[in-house]
């Protein structure tokens, strides 16, 4: 989902980059104010793997393929915060050096998928969990997951619309239509992520009011 | 903090960026799907690097271990701010 150069109009690149410069500077506060220890080996291969993964794509029905978006992933073992910067360092990574993403179009996609896919994915991660109950995690994560594509997918198509790229009744379907078949691969891979860091080492899962119970994690 | 499981995480990262995605399917993915189909693909395709190696990716495996730096690098000095801002960030 990543946006080339040449898809957004210049109000439309500007503004998005306006708003991911403020939401990532604010995550990078945030998250700076409870970094811990672990925070730098978890967040140095949250970065690996979500790069990594991000560069497999499996075939979706309809002759496309998706890849893990990886999102909601990073932000429950870091955070909003952290995840959104994770994410974000990877988009970069990846418009600099790989030309994966237009740097014109560098600032919508972090908000896409950095901003809204991570932290906002989370968001639903944690309103589910309060109505569904702890014990129902791997329900919470997967939907919150697949949510995250799929938002993200209608940010784009939002953009590319307003951009006067494509209209938006034709856009909004097609790209939350394959990202809802491609959201399915991102829960079912979340979820089995989750699950096995929830029995091997649960104490990676990000928790807010870890810190204020003393040091902990050496 | 034991090192054992982040350097697992770390291996299987490398893995996937090396091993496994010269494996990756080339079919479009979901955006240039949708630009093609509705016709404002601007021609461009997937920009990742070739890797003349089917079996290992070279540009995958330095791509991995790179960001493992980079993350590692700025949780490093995200914590470092948090150091010197201690008392003032109260939020």
């Amino acid at each position: 989902m990543h946006l080339p150069d040449g898809f957004l109009s210049p109000g439309v690149s500007a503004a998005t980059g306006i708003l991911s410069l403020a939401g990532i500077g604010y995550s990078l506060r945030k998250a700076a104010a409870v970094a811990e220890d672990r925070m730098i080996p978890l967040m140095g291969v949250m970065s690996a793997f979500v790069f990594a993964a991000q560069m497999i794509n499996f075939p979706v029905p309809g002759g496309t393929s998706g890849h893990l978006f990886g999102g909601v992933l990073a932000a429950v073992l870091l955070g909003p915060y952290a995840g959104a910067v994770t994410l974000a360092c990877v988009l970069v990574f990846q418009c600099l050096v790989l030309q994966d993403g237009g740097l014109t179009a560098l600032g919508a996609n972090v908000f896409n998928m950095a901003l809204a896919g991570s932290a906002g994915g989370y968001g639903v991660y944690k309103v589910l969990e309060r109505f569904m109950g702890v014990k129902r995690a791997a329900l919470s994560v997967g939907v919150a997951a697949w949510f995250s594509v799929v938002f993200a997918a209608a940010l784009c198509a939002v953009e590319l619309a307003v951009s006067g790229t494509a209209p938006l009744a034709v856009v909004f379907p097609a790209m939350t239509g394959v990202h809802a078949l491609i959201g399915l691969g991102e829960a079912v891979i979340t979820v089995a992520i989750i699950g096995a860091i929830l029995r091997i080492r649960p104490d990676l899962i990000y928790r807010p009011d870890r810190r204020q119970r003393g040091q902990g994690d050496e | 903090m034991n090192k054992r499981d982040f350097l697992i995480g770390l291996a299987v990262a490398l893995l996937l960026g090396a091993v496994v995605s010269p494996f990756s399917s080339p079919l479009p993915d979901g955006l240039e799907r949708v630009a093609h189909d509705l016709g404002f693909q601007s021609g461009g395709e997937t920009p990742v690097p070739e890797s003349g190696d089917l079996t290992f990716s070279v540009p995958g495996f330095i791509g991995t271990l790179a960001m493992f730096g980079i993350g590692c690098g700025t949780a490093a000095l995200m914590k470092k701010r948090r150091g010197r801002d201690g008392t003032r960030l109260s939020r």
